[in-house]
């Protein structure tokens, strides 16, 4: 099990396309989804997301550092 | 006799499939009403689908008679033809085309073109006495910084038209691009004209 910690955001942050990253990759409802987009932004929350396998979380962290959001791995 | 009370049946069912169609047509919940939606006697059903619209997209729909009521039935989506029911809606609206993306509950998104460019938006939907709220508005897409004022009132003035509204509440998500990072924007009211 990886964990992914995403920790903030930067200016530039594209919210819609994090939040559906969120739901088809990490195996969260579309809602559940946007509530962690939420706490992240609007509530400056650290979230914490377990993923069982080790590259789909890469591959997660990857598109949303892309995306200007704050993360790392944790394992 | 058999043959006389078949002819007068035939003619009461297609009485009751125009009065039908009027009615469908007076709620303004169908878009279009194919022509080839023939009446099928030994079914007791329409052959074909019609096309609707509902609050937020627009979908085939098959017709089909229960007693003396029209109810509803599954939807099917045959990809073509929802695609181009679609597009008559857009038409209908303001000429531009918006896509839904994603939906779950409340929390809606879609997309439209702008020139080559797309936008994409969305946030949690509510509709009330002609008004459309959307809580926690958030858009996204290359243009969204050039848009403006005018140009985000455009495109929802359009969208509002193809949700039947009068008025469109947007209360915007916290921002994280722009001028203004970090804000939460003012609520903004558009009327639909």
């Amino acid at each position: 099990m990886t964990k992914i910690i995403f920790e903030g955001w930067e200016v530039g942050m594209r919210k819609i396309p994090f939040t559906k990253l969120l739901n088809q990759k990490a195996g969260l409802s579309l809602l559940e989804a946007k509530k962690i987009k939420d706490r992240l932004v609007d509530n400056n929350e650290i979230i914490e997301i377990e993923i069982k396998e080790e590259l789909l979380a890469k591959e997660i962290l990857e598109e949303a550092l892309k995306l200007k959001v704050k993360g790392r791995l944790s394992y | 006799m058999k043959r006389r009370i078949k002819h007068k049946t035939n003619w009461l069912m297609r009485i009751v499939q125009v009065l039908i169609s009027l009615f469908v047509f007076q709620s303004s919940a169908v878009v279009a009403f194919p022509s080839q939606a023939e009446y099928n006697f030994e079914s007791q059903s329409f052959e074909h689908p019609v096309l609707i619209k509902d609050d937020v997209k627009c979908q085939i729909i098959d017709l089909h008679f229960q007693s003396e009521f029209v109810l509803f039935s599954e939807a099917s989506e045959p990809e073509n033809a929802h695609f181009k029911g679609c597009e008559d809606i857009a038409a209908k609206g303001g000429g531009r085309v918006f896509t839904q993306t994603a939906k779950e509950g409340d929390l809606l998104f879609y997309s439209t073109k702008i020139g080559d460019d797309v936008i994409e938006f969305g946030g949690n939907f509510s509709k009330s006495n002609g008004t459309l709220t959307i809580r926690n508005f958030d858009v996204d897409g290359a243009l969204t910084n050039k848009l403006g004022i005018r140009g985000v009132k455009d495109i929802i003035t359009d969208f509002g038209k193809q949700q039947g509204v009068n008025k469109i509440i947007i209360q915007g998500a916290k921002r994280t691009t722009g001028a203004k990072p970090g804000k939460i924007p003012s609520q903004l009211i558009f009327k639909i004209e």
